[in-house]
């Protein structure tokens, strides 16, 4: 089965051909640039990127992937949820490709792409298993009894997602956007006791979060300090708050998944392209004798593999979307495989 | 054959134009330019290989809107790549009013662009031709500095049309409410003889004739990505 996968909720716009599971090829025009000036995505500007490049985004992934629009078996696309406008621009430019082609269309949901991204991975995970989405938007532990729903979220953050509490400290720190990145590289020489965290939202049973808590206590903290914070008390201080959330979101899904009786554990989205992550996860799963997959660094954030691969679940399933497919600026993960 | 999209505006529609100049028209719902991908497959059940070029209206007009349209037709085009012909929505406009009104000498259309701004664009008559007054190119003016430059300007019958009509306070006479949205067959016709001379265009490249910057850019704002 070759599918097109398009993603544009956000600033990034995407496409990619899978060919069943291989990743034939994967263009992402990432608009990071045109955002940075000001500290955060405006809508309008990134709506606008969106409209200029989805043809040449298309046409490349389709030159790469040596495929032509007949050869496909169908077209995935990011429905929501996500900016309004950026999703739009793909999901418009997938009707119009469907139709031209007159193949199946499918609209994806966002975050069952992100899931979708561990199974690109060889081996990949088999359901039943516990995701942690972590990414810009996000933050879930979530029960996948199979892919295409329907999902039980176990918890999720009551207030910022981990990846927005990466950017927004970073923002204090002065840093560049994102700053999850920045974090993570800074990290690499600091010390992660150097500064003391709280444990937010502590608690056996408890699998919410709150990075809004721990992004205020960062605050707290640099109150202390005579900033900007520079250097080695930089990199300690990069290094220690990215420990807090790295031990935060890893203890809880741990716990999670051992609770779940799955044995697997699957850590998805922008942020778990983070180094501190990847090898924390790696460790403690040992101790909680869970099986961690995380995705190559470049299918955690936003990309179109991942959604042409959550499609191709479901149009192998016989579902399609009609060609008056919609966006859908709001639609909980929940909301997915009931009807 | 042509395909034609307007959807500039909450009226959206589309035309096929065929060789001999007879043209086939569907409008979308109002508020439904997503509409527009179900519309098309309906008039082209076998598929789009006898399209031999496309029309769209450019602009200005709701960015949304300009969007589908333009992102509908980079997908459909990356199946079926065929020369376009973009063209302003504000000479379209001018068109049907030419069209229904053959006295008429200038047509000024203008629509609202907020903060006491708006988008417009002034079109004249010379000897049966119509062009755009370089005097006033589709941009976005200042209401009082517009009302300014338009002061005792006459050229004859000068009518005024689009949405933003009722904020301007010249007393223009204004033409029939009826053709104020842009019609996809007008475009049809307008862009045949431009093709026909060679004048299409890739449509890979193209943007929307927005006129107007993000409000961020040019305010400065900050706003976040995040719902
Ligand atoms: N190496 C890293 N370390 C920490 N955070 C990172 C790293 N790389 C990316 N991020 C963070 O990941 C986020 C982007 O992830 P992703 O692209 O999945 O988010 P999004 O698509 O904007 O949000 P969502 O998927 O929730 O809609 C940003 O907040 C960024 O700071
Ligand atoms: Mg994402």
């Amino acid at each position: 089965m070759i599918v097109l996968g398009l993603e544009s909720s956000c600033d990034e716009m995407a496409a990619a051909v899978l060919a069943d599971r291989t990743v034939r090829s994967s263009v992402v025009r990432s608009q990071v640039d045109l955002h940075a000036a000001y500290g955060g995505i405006v809508p309008e500007i990134a709506s606008r990127d969106h409209a200029l490049h989805v043809g040449f985004v298309i046409e490349e992934a389709l030159e790469k992937a040596k495929v032509t629009p007949s050869m496909l078996d169908g077209v995935a696309v990011t429905s929501g949820p996500g900016l309004i406008g950026s999703l739009l621009a793909g999901v418009e430019a997938a009707k119009g490709l469907a139709v031209a082609a007159r193949k199946p269309l499918i609209g994806v949901h966002h975050l069952e792409g992100h899931i979708a991204s561990a199974l690109l991975e060889n081996p990949a995970p088999e359901p039943p298993f516990v995701a942690l989405i972590v990414s810009g938007g996000h933050t879930s532990i979530v029960l996948v009894p199979e892919l295409g729903g329907p999902y039980e979220v176990i918890g999720q953050t009551r207030d910022d997602a981990a990846g927005e509490a990466f950017d927004k400290t970073a923002k204090s720190l002065g840093l560049g956007y994102p700053g999850g990145v920045e974090i993570d590289r800074l990290s690499q020489t600091g010390d992660p006791t150097a500064f003391g965290f709280p444990d937010v939202m502590p608690g056996r049973d408890n699998f919410a979060f709150s990075f809004s808590g721990l992004k205020t206590a960062a605050l707290r903290l640099l109150e202390r300090e005579t900033l900007p914070l520079t250097g080695q008390r930089l990199a300690d201080f990069c290094a220690s708050f990215q420990d807090a959330v790295v031990e935060n979101l890893l203890g809880k899904a741990l716990r999670a998944t051992r609770r779940s009786q799955t044995g697997r554990l699957i850590i998805v989205g922008g942020v778990a392209a983070n180094q501190r992550l990847r090898e924390r996860a790696l460790e403690k799963a040992k101790g909680h004798q869970v099986q961690v997959y995380l995705p190559s660094r470049a299918n955690c954030t936003d990309n179109a593999a991942m959604i042409a691969c959550a499609g191709m679940v479901r149009l192998a399933r016989g579902e399609r979307s009609p060609v008056g497919l919609a966006a859908r600026a709001h639609w909980p993960l929940q909301d997915l495989g009931r009807s | 054959m042509l395909l034609a999209i307007e959807t500039s505006t909450r009226s959206g529609s589309v035309a096929v134009g065929l060789e001999d100049g007879s043209v086939t028209f569907e409008s979308l719902a109002s508020g439904r330019n997503e509409d527009l991908a179900e519309t098309v497959a309906t008039l082209f059940p076998e598929g789009g290989e006898a399209i031999t070029s496309y029309a769209l209206g450019i602009g200005p007009g709701s960015f949304t809107g300009l969007r589908v349209g333009l992102c509908f037709l980079k997908g459909y085009a990356t199946v079926f790549p065929r020369p376009v012909a973009a063209i302003s929505s504000f000479r379209v406009v001018a068109e049907q009013v030419f069209e229904a009104e053959p006295s008429a000498s200038s047509v000024l259309v203008v629509i609202d662009a907020r903060n006491r701004e708006l988008l417009a664009g002034r079109y004249l008559k010379d000897q049966g031709a119509v062009r755009v007054d370089e005097e006033l190119p589709d941009g976005l003016y200042d209401l009082a500095a517009l009302e300014a430059q338009l002061g005792d300007w006459r050229s004859g019958r000068d009518l005024l049309a689009g949405e933003g009509a009722t904020l301007l306070g010249a007393s223009l006479e204004r033409a029939d409410a009826g053709l104020w949205v842009p019609r996809a067959d007008t475009l049809a016709r307008l862009a045949a003889p431009e093709l026909r001379a060679g004048k299409g265009r890739t449509i890979r490249g193209l943007e929307p004739a927005y006129l107007q910057r993000p409000t961020a850019e040019r305010r400065g704002a900050v706003h976040s990505g995040k719902d």
